[in-house]
C-alpha cells in the first residue's frame, strides 16, 4: 500500500468505532492538555519572573563581597573569619531611627576588583543609605528606598533613561511614585526636580536636589529609586562621614558578556578572596523552585498519559480481535505481515496525534480566554506579555511525543495483528 | 518464453499434517497433481477429506509438511514471505463461500482492494475496478456499501475483486455454498464465461455435482488422497 493509503485507511478504521475512538482519544487529551498547560504556565512564569528580576539586576553586574583570604574556604565554600576587616557605622534612618552597618570592604578591595581582567569598572555599593523623605514642590513628603545606579544599567525603562556621567544629580524613580511627584504619566515626570532629605550621624538634616531622568517599568514589585552614582556618594559621605568603606562592590563587565564569561569572571573574583554573585545566581535562585514545581506537574501529566497509553493498547487489541477476519482477507489478497503491522501502528500514532492536537488546541483556547483576565487581575504589570505562553516548538513537541507514545502503545497489538495466520484468521468468527 | 504445455501448477508428494504427536492428523497423504494453464478443475470429496487444505497449499496460504508446490516450476517452499504474498497479490484470485467483503467499504473499494495492497494509484485502481464491476454487471452499485447487497451480488463483487489483478489462477472454495441454486447457477455461468474470456486457470472446491461436471477435469479426494 502507499503511505497515503495507510494513513487514510487508519483514519477510516478509527471512524468505524466512533465512540470507542472518541473515548480513547479523550483519555489522551487529558494527558496532553495537562502537559500543554504545565508547559504554558511554567514557560510564562519563567519569563514573567525574568522580567520582574530584570528590574533588580543587570546581566553584566557582579555583586562582590568579602570572602576568605587567598582563596581558602571551609567546608561547602564557607569563608573563614578575617580579623581587622570589620568596622561599624551607625546612620540615622527615616523617622530618626538608627541604622547600623558593618563594612568589610574598602578602596584597596575596589582597586583589586577593577584589576580583574574582563571587569571594566567597579563601584562601591552603599546598601545602607537611608533617606528621610522625597518631595516634589509642596506635595506631601514620601518615604523612598534608594540605591546607586551604575553605568551600563540595562533595565528597560517606562520612560527616560538612566543618568549619564554628566547628569550627576539624576534619579530614576519607581513607577509607583509618578503620582506622588505630581505627574500623570511616566514621561510627564521626566525633568522634574525633587528634594531628598538626608540626616547625618550628627543628626543634621540636609536637602539634596535630584532631577528625574527616568521612570522604572511597571513591574509587580518595585525596587527603590536609582540615584546617579555621584549623588549617591555625596549623600553617603554626608550620612556616614565616609565613602571609603562599604559592604559590597558592584563589578561591571561588558554589556554583551555571555553566561560562560560571567561564570569565569565569578571564578576569577573568588580566586582573589571574595564572594561573587552573578545575575545567573539570582535568576537560578528563582528558577530552581519553578523547575521543581513544573517537574512535579509534568509528572502528573505523565501519569495521565500512562493511563491513556493503556487505553490505546486496549482499544487496538479489541480492534485486532474484531477485525481478525479482515486481516486474514488482507493477507490472502497479498498484504505482507509488515503491511498489517503498519496499519495498526499508524492507527495507534493517529490516536496519539489527534489526542495531541486536541489537547494542545484546548490548552491554547484556555490561554486565549484566561490571559487577558490574568493580566487584568493577578499578574498586572507585565504589559502585553502573557502569563500562559505556548511556544510553538514545545507544543509541536507535545504532539510528536503523543504520537510516539501512541506508536509504542500500538506495538504489541500491531505485531500481534501482523502475525495472524491467514487461514485461521479467515475462519475466525 | 513460457511453454504452453508446462503445467502452471504442480505438486509432488504433497503431505500436510496438523497437530503434534498423539494429536497428529494427516490431512493430505501424498498428492501428485499437474494443472495446465487455462484449465478448469473441480476438487470434490466428502467433508473433511482435505479439499480446502489442498487449495490453501496450492495458493501458498499454508506450507506443506512434506513435498512441494510448484508455480511454473518454481517451488513455493523456497519463496520467502515477500515472494509468496507478492505471488498471491499478482497471480491469484480468491473467491470464498462467505464472500469476505468488507461491510463498511463500498462495492468499488472492495473491488480494488488487491490493487490498493499492490500500491496502485487511486486513479488507476478505480478505473480498473469499474471495468471489473462492469464485467460482472454491477457498475451501477459501485458506490453502495457491500452490506447493502444481496448474496448473489456480493459474490459477483467477490468475482470482480478476484479478477481485478488479472490473475493466472482463481481459487474458489465452495463459491455457491451460500447461494440458492438459481443464483448459484448464474454465478457459475459468469465465472466460466470470464474464465474462458481471460484464459484463467480455475480451481473450484465444491460439493455441487452439476458445477463439477462443467469443469474440464474432476479430482476426487478421499481421506487425503486423490482417488480419481
Ligand atoms: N488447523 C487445523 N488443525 C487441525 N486439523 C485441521 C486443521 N485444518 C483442517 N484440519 C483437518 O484436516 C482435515 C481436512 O480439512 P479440510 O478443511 O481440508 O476439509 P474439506 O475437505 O475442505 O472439508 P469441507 O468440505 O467440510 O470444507 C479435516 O479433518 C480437518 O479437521
Ligand atoms: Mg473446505
Amino acid at each position: 500500500m502507499r503511505t497515503l493509503d495507510y494513513i487514510s485507511t487508519a483514519q477510516t478504521n478509527l471512524l468505524r468505532t466512533k465512540v470507542r475512538t472518541f473515548l480513547t482519544i479523550l483519555a489522551f487529551v487529558i494527558g496532553t492538555f495537562t502537559l500543554a498547560m504545565v508547559t504554558a504556565f511554567s514557560q510564562g512564569l519563567r519569563s514573567y519572573v525574568n522580567t520582574q528580576l530584570s528590574a533588580y539586576g543587570q546581566p553584566n553586574a557582579i555583586i562582590v563581597s568579602l570572602g576568605s583570604a587567598s582563596n581558602q574556604t571551609g567546608p561547602n565554600g564557607i569563608p573563614y573569619y578575617q580579623p581587622n576587616r570589620q568596622s561599624t557605622i551607625t546612620a540615622s534612618g527615616p523617622r530618626g531611627d538608627k541604622k547600623t552597618a558593618s563594612y568589610t570592604l574598602n578602596q584597596s578591595d575596589l582597586t583589586k576588583i577593577k584589576a580583574v581582567p574582563g571587569i571594566i569598572a567597579a563601584y562601591p555599593d552603599y546598601v545602607t543609605l537611608a533617606i528621610d523623605y522625597a518631595q516634589y514642590g509642596n506635595l506631601p513628603k514620601y518615604i523612598m528606598d534608594v540605591q546607586g545606579a551604575y553605568p551600563t544599567e540595562s533595565i528597560a525603562l517606562a520612560a527616560g533613561s538612566f543618568p549619564t556621567i554628566s547628569q550627576s544629580t539624576g534619579i530614576v524613580i519607581p513607577y509607583t511614585y509618578i503620582q506622588a511627584f505630581g505627574a500623570n504619566s511616566a514621561s510627564q515626570a521626566l525633568g522634574r526636580t525633587i528634594n531628598i532629605q538626608v540626616t547625618s550621624s550628627a543628626n543634621q538634616p540636609k536637602i539634596y536636589k535630584a532631577v528625574i531622568t527616568g521612570v522604572l517599568p511597571n513591574t509587580a514589585h518595585q525596587p527603590g529609586a536609582y540615584l546617579a552614582n555621584q549623588l549617591m556618594s555625596s549623600m553617603v559621605q554626608y550620612q556616614t562621614g565616609t565613602t571609603s568603606q562599604f559592604t559590597n562592590i558592584i563589578a561591571l563587565a561588558n554589556t554583551n558578556v555571555t553566561k560562560a564569561q560571567r561564570l569565569s569572571l565569578k571564578t576569577a573574583i573568588q580566586a582573589k578572596g571574595y564572594r561573587a554573585t552573578t545575575y545567573d545566581d539570582i535568576i537560578a535562585n528563582f528558577n530552581q523552585p519553578l523547575s521543581v514545581v513544573s517537574a512535579g506537574l509534568t509528572g502528573f501529566a505523565a501519569i495521565a498519559l500512562l493511563a491513556a497509553t493503556i487505553g490505546i493498547i486496549n482499544t487496538l487489541l479489541m480492534a485486532v480481535l474484531e477485525r481478525t477476519q479482515e486481516i486474514g482477507l488482507l493477507k490472502a489478497l497479498g498484504m505482507r505481515r509488515k503491511g498489517i503491522t503498519f496499519i495498526y501502528l499508524v492507527e495507534a500514532a493517529s490516536i496519539g496525534f489527534w489526542g495531541g492536537i486536541i489537547g494542545v488546541l484546548l490548552a491554547a483556547l484556555v490561554g486565549y480566554v484566561a490571559n487577558p483576565i490574568l493580566n487584568r487581575t493577578i499578574f498586572t504589570g507585565i504589559g502585553s506579555a502573557h502569563l500562559l505562553t505556548y511556544p510553538l516548538v514545545y507544543m509541536a513537541g507535545i504532539i510528536v511525543g503523543a504520537m510516539i507514545i501512541g506508536l509504542l502503545a500500538g506495538t504489541l497489538p500491531a505485531i500481534r495483528a501482523g502475525k495472524l495466520d491467514p487461514i485461521e484468521a479467515l475462519r475466525h468468527e | 518464453m513460457k511453454n504452453p504445455d508446462q503445467p502452471i501448477l504442480k505438486t509432488a508428494k504433497l503431505h500436510k499434517s496438523y497437530g503434534k504427536k498423539t494429536n497428529r492428523f494427516e490431512a493430505l497423504k501424498g498428492i501428485d497433481l499437474a494443472i495446465s494453464r487455462g484449465e478448469s478443475i473441480a476438487i470434490i470429496g466428502k467433508s473433511g477429506s482435505g479439499k480446502s487444505t489442498l487449495m490453501h497449499l496450492l495458493a501458498g496460504l499454508d506450507k506443506p509438511t512434506n513435498g512441494n508446490v510448484y508455480w511454473s516450476d518454481q517451488s513455493i517452499s523456497r519463496m520467502n514471505e515477500k515472494q509468496i504474498t507478492n505471488l498471491r497479490n499478482t497471480k491469484v484470485g480468491f473467491i470464498f463461500q462467505q464472500f469476505f467483503l468488507q461491510p463498511t467499504l463500498t462495492v468499488l473499494e472492495n473491488t480494488y482492494l488487491p490493487l490498493k495492497i499492490a500500491g496502485i494509484s487511486s486513479h488507476n485502481r478505480k478505473k480498473l475496478a469499474k471495468e471489473a464491476l462492469k464485467s460482472v454487471d454491477l457498475l451501477d452499485k459501485s458506490d453502495n456499501l457491500a452490506n447493502d447487497l444481496s448474496g448473489g451480488q456480493r459474490q459477483r463483487v467477490a468475482i470482480a475483486r478476484a479478477l481485478i489483478n488479472n490473475p493466472e489462477v482463481i481459487f474458489a472454495d465452495e463459491p455457491t455454498g451460500n447461494l440458492d441454486s438459481e443464483t448459484g447457477k448464474q454465478i457459475i455461468e459468469l465465472l466460466f464465461s470470464l474464465q474462458k474470456k481471460n484464459n484463467i486457470t480455475l480451481i473450484i472446491v465444491t460439493h455441487d455435482e452439476d458445477l463439477a461436471k462443467k469443469c474440464d477435469r474432476i479430482i476426487k479426494i478421499s481421506d487425503g488422497k486423490i482417488i480419481k
